[in-house]
């Protein structure tokens, strides 16, 4: 792993949670659905031993709800759902991420005025 | 090692970490379902089976530690407020607590942990035979020590009612032990 990728997955851990409950507000989702859909948001492959560990944390907490669909042909799926207090959360989260991530573009901005 | 027995030793990773059957069987099925769809390799994707496993489950070291720690001023309540319950109906006096008393303490403490740690999750099988063996072994002769050096003499002498209020006290501590972890996994 080079510097460049080993801060980016430094950022996506502190925010992987927040991402993850973003995936699930458009609709439920099983494990391997949300990993896609993280992927074609281009944070990159999120390995199912980080992503189901995470679901199960915010199950627990009461962020997200889970329902067992057994499968027709091959095994089933576990689906996921955020919960009101999920949507609350996120809500009030994102606004945080956004005033953080402000704060540190106003730093930035430095870098074209120096130039 | 293959999808096969990678999710058989998963289970029983979950199993030793005293997950109920249900539960490992969902969660086996879980990463069977992903690793259906993705064709992935299950230890590229998932990490070694018991470090998976361990990051599922909360740890319960704590949980186990600490009833063990409630069980023991749970036993010497229960043991003291019987005595001053027959002080109080029977002969009068004092409720006095002698050596032997703290032995035979120690005794149904253990006999009561080693009865109930499985309705708490503890699996035997994670440690081997012979440690439990050893443990039993130890604790006997640990005793027998006890009962050569120390003859049986009174130690403490309590009125009824400050043996009720000691044995309250122990229940209490016996209560927050009990709960303390499970308000902690929240």
């Amino acid at each position: 792993m080079d510097g460049r990728e080993a801060r980016h997955t430094q950022w996506l851990r502190g925010v992987l949670d927040l991402c993850v409950m973003a995936a699930l507000v458009e609709r439920e989702r099983y494990g391997y659905d949300l990993s896609q859909r993280l992927e074609a948001a281009g944070l990159g492959h999120i390995k199912g031993g980080t992503l189901y560990p995470l679901l199960a944390r915010l199950e627990e907490a009461g962020l997200v709800s889970a329902r067992w669909q057994p499968g027709e042909q091959g095994p089933g799926r576990k689906y996921y759902a955020l919960t009101a207090d999920g949507h609350r959360r996120l809500a009030q989260q994102a606004r945080d991420w956004k005033s953080f991530t402000e704060r540190v573009d106003a730093l930035f901005a430095i870098l074209g005025r120096d130039r | 090692m293959n999808r096969h027995e990678y999710l058989k030793e998963l289970r029983r990773q979950l199993t030793i970490r005293g997950v109920g059957k249900r539960k490992a069987k969902l969660i086996v099925a879980e990463a069977e379902s992903h690793l259906h769809l993705s064709g992935e390799d299950p230890e590229a994707t998932f990490g070694p089976p018991d470090r998976y496993a361990a990051s599922l489950v909360p740890d319960r070291h704590w949980h186990i530690t600490s009833y063990i720690g409630a069980a023991a001023p749970a036993t010497a309540a229960c043991l003291l407020a019987a005595q001053a319950l027959r002080t109080l109906l029977g002969e009068g006096g004092d409720v006095t607590v002698r050596t032997y008393d703290l032995l035979m303490l120690a005794i149904i403490v253990t006999m009561v942990v080693i009865v109930s740690l499985p309705a708490v999750g503890w699996r035997f099988r994670r440690s081997p035979w012979w440690t439990t063996l050893g443990a039993a072994l130890a604790g006997g002769l640990a005793a027998f020590v006890v009962m050569l050096l120390f003859e049986d003499r009174t130690l403490w002498r309590l009125s009824a009612p400050v043996a009720f209020a000691v044995a309250g006290g122990l229940l209490a501590i016996a209560l927050v032990l009990t709960i303390a972890p499970l308000r902690a996994r929240r």
